[in-house]
């Protein structure tokens, strides 16, 4: 029995080449029919209870792969790459007003900012080179796992005789792929990050003009940006790489329901040439377009290689899609600008105090991007450097903006995870969800 | 591929745990109290317009997709309708992606029938568009302007074509509504719409307008969510106040900036 299962199995699941690929593929579509064929037929009241089922299966698929911790942890080196990221922005920033040339600061307050810089230097060091350490004591668990897959996967394609073309890296083996890439480059960027830290450090002992402070603060920065990056590496569990294939389904599906779609957009246009209804030739130009773009695009992609078909296919192509298409769309979105200006007229007529306040920040902030409003305040003493409209609207964009826009991404979050779990445990309400 | 640790696991747990227990006591029958939301009320006030004028409404669920947002969308547009149907007005939904477009209608089909009209169900009134961002924005505003439509409905997740879409709209002179959880785009709808739902009301539609206790009380579960999120900023603010008075170096640091605060003064 077990053996029947198996011969079954590998009948089904591995992969063809030549005429059983063609038939395989016919095969699965008819099955795909009949199966959504079958789909329709079920009572309404079954059909929901089976929807119902299908989200919670697939619900707790992807609550457990987010739950379940990763064979090759990360998260340590990943909490010491944010810590040093966090270290030297703070140090960048405690340099950034030594390297404005007008700067009042004593002896004193310089080198008071340059000994908490260098200590926040310090510090990024040694968190960066401690999540180097213990990211790259994976690399050999890592590599050993890619070989154990690999020669499985070599033993197998020996056994049933398949060809390179006919293989596939399976799940295991593309997460571990993956999982290697990512850590090399993680400990790249940690390699990067320590080295600029390490520099700017020793630079930071003799600079003494605001240019080379600047330069240096920039480099921390960049530095900076490394760790963040450097932070990026994840780890996988033993259902991470099946997620792949769910959303294989799920484009399977798609496909089903995109055959839907056009039928029902065949049907629109073709009513609206038949009753001759306003804009029908806009329905025969979709007709045209739709013929052209499958006729062409099937040239350019089955044709042979060299011939004359190819090649009418891809200029064809190529006048339709990038010719046409993307030439539509760039006018469609440069239509944005226009629009803005309407806009903008409406939304900043004073009518009440509010509008006059927004009037007010938005007339900064433009003021605050282009050259012409730093230049309006550049001439303003150190004292009152404040007041230069960079600093302005750097402030309402960073401060009420930025804290506005994160207390509303609160109530977004929080919002779609209520959603999310009122359809996963099937409590949403609504036509297509009632029982 | 990242996953959740400790922090995570517990803080998601919280939210959870207030969001059942919330649903849970509003099916026992406790009364919840919810504001008003003036975009929500509206929505009634747009169905009948289109009544009156007797011209069709547009609702246009975004251009996500299918997702979590295209889903709430749609559990609006039931409600939209429902409300569509009990005046038998004509409403047209483009759908962009081709599973959401198969749901929708569904879930229009389901909707006229909960109201006792299934025969005013239209299929072709949902339409499927092109999976493509402008060509979808072309074809709804040709959509507005051809059937010079009375009201037009946008909730899901809008970007760039936003602007463009509503600026049609209110060149046809349409009454619009809508809501998106996409902060960029949302100054856009408040600029040229006439009732914009902000922020996570966009997530308070279904219970709003059905006032279901399952969903009344999910919503107050997200607002006691909410609260918990707060009092751990206020925490953190504290924390890191404590943190910088109490350690040396920034002890030092912060006299520099009060001195050259006072200095600037």
């Amino acid at each position: 029995m077990i053996g029947l299962g198996n011969s079954l199995a590998f009948s089904l699941f591995v992969p063809k080449q030549g005429v059983a690929l063609a038939a395989y593929m016919i095969g699965s579509i008819l099955i795909g029919i009949a199966f959504l064929f079958m789909l329709t037929r079920v009572p309404q009241k079954y059909r929901k209870i089976l929807i119902i089922g299908a989200t919670f299966v697939a619900g707790w698929f992807y609550m457990l792969e987010f739950f379940i911790p990763g064979t090759h942890d990360t998260s340590l080196a990943r909490s010491r790459f944010i810590a040093a990221q966090r270290h030297l922005q703070q140090s960048a920033q405690t340099l950034q007003p030594l390297a404005y040339p007008k700067n009042e600061l004593s002896a004193s307050q310089k080198s008071g900012r340059i000994a908490t810089a260098t200590r926040e230097l310090d510090t990024a060091i040694k968190d960066l080179t401690e999540a180097r350490v213990s990211i790259d004591k994976l690399k050999p668990d890592l590599n050993r796992d890619l070989k154990t897959a690999n020669d499985n996967a070599n033993a197998f394609s020996k056994e049933h005789r398949l060809t390179d073309k006919m293989i596939e890296p399976n799940a295991s083996t593309k997460i571990i792929q993956q999982h290697i890439s990512e850590i090399g480059d993680s400990s790249g960027q940690a390699e990067g990050a320590i080295a600029e830290a390490t520099a700017a450090k020793n630079s930071l002992s003799t600079a003494d003009s605001p240019e080379e402070i600047g330069a240096i603060a920039a480099n921390i920065s960049v530095a900076a940006e490394s760790a963040g990056l450097a932070a990026g590496a994840a780890s996988s569990n033993f259902l991470t790489g099946y997620k792949d294939t769910i959303g294989t389904v799920s484009s399977v599906i798609g496909g089903f329901t995109l055959l839907l779609g056009i039928i029902n957009l065949l049907s629109i246009h073709f009513k609206t040439i038949a009753k001759h209804k306003l804009g029908w030739p806009s329905s025969i130009a979709f007709f045209v377009a739709f013929i052209a773009i499958i006729v062409f695009g099937m040239m350019q992609t089955y044709g042979r290689a060299g011939g004359n078909t190819k090649a009418l296919g891809s200029a064809w192509y190529d006048v339709l899609f990038n010719g046409g298409l993307a030439q539509l769309q760039a006018s469609m979105f440069a239509m944005v600008a226009f629009y803005i200006v309407s806009a903008a007229y409406r939304a900043f007529r004073i009518r009440s105090a509010e509008a006059a306040l927004m009037m007010i920040a938005a007339f900064l902030v433009m003021l605050g991007f282009v050259p012409f409003g730093i230049w309006l305040t550049s001439g303003l003493p150190a004292s009152l450097s404040f007041l230069h409209l960079d600093i302005i609207r750097g402030w309402i964009m960073e401060i009420p903006n930025a804290a506005a826009q994160r207390g509303m991404a609160f109530g977004i979050g929080v919002g779609a995870l209520a959603m999310g779990l009122r359809i996963w445990l099937s409590l949403e309400r609504g036509a297509y969800f009632d029982k | 591929m990242q996953h959740a640790d400790l922090t995570i696991i517990l803080f998601e747990g919280i939210l959870v745990f207030l969001i059942l227990y919330k649903i849970l006591s509003a099916r026992a029958g406790r009364r919840l109290f919810i504001r008003r939301i003036p975009g929500l009320s509206a929505i009634d006030e747009a169905v009948g317009r289109a009544t009156e004028m007797g011209k069709p409404m547009i609702f246009s669920p975004g251009i996500s997709g299918f997702s979590i947002v295209s889903l709430q969308a749609l559990s609006i547009l039931g409600h939209v309708i429902k409300s569509a149907a009990k005046y038998r007005a004509r409403i047209i939904v483009p759908v962009l992606d081709s599973i959401l477009y198969t749901i929708t209608q569904e879930s229009a089909r389901d909707a006229y029938e909960a109201e006792g009209v299934p025969d005013a169900y239209n299929p072709e009134d949902i339409r499927f568009m092109p999976d493509n961002q402008f060509a979808y924005t072309s074809g709804v505003i040709g959509m507005m302007h051809r059937e010079q439509v009375a009201s037009v409905f946008y909730f899901g997740d809008f970007f760039a074509e936003a602007l463009i879409l509503a600026e049609n709209g209110r060149t046809v002179g349409a009454i619009q509504i809508a809501g998106t959880p996409q902060i960029t785009q949302i100054p856009f709808f408040i600029a040229t719409c006439d009732y914009t739902i902000i922020g996570d009301e966009y997530y308070a539609a279904s219970a709003y307008l059905s006032r279901e206790p399952t969903l009344l009380g999910s919503l107050v579960g997200q607002d006691y969510g909410k609260a918990v999120i707060l009092g751990i900023i206020v925490l953190g603010i504290i924390a890191a106040s404590v943190l910088a008075v109490s350690t040396w170096p920034s002890m030092e640091h912060a006299l520099v900036v009060f001195r050259e605060a006072f200095q600037k003064g």
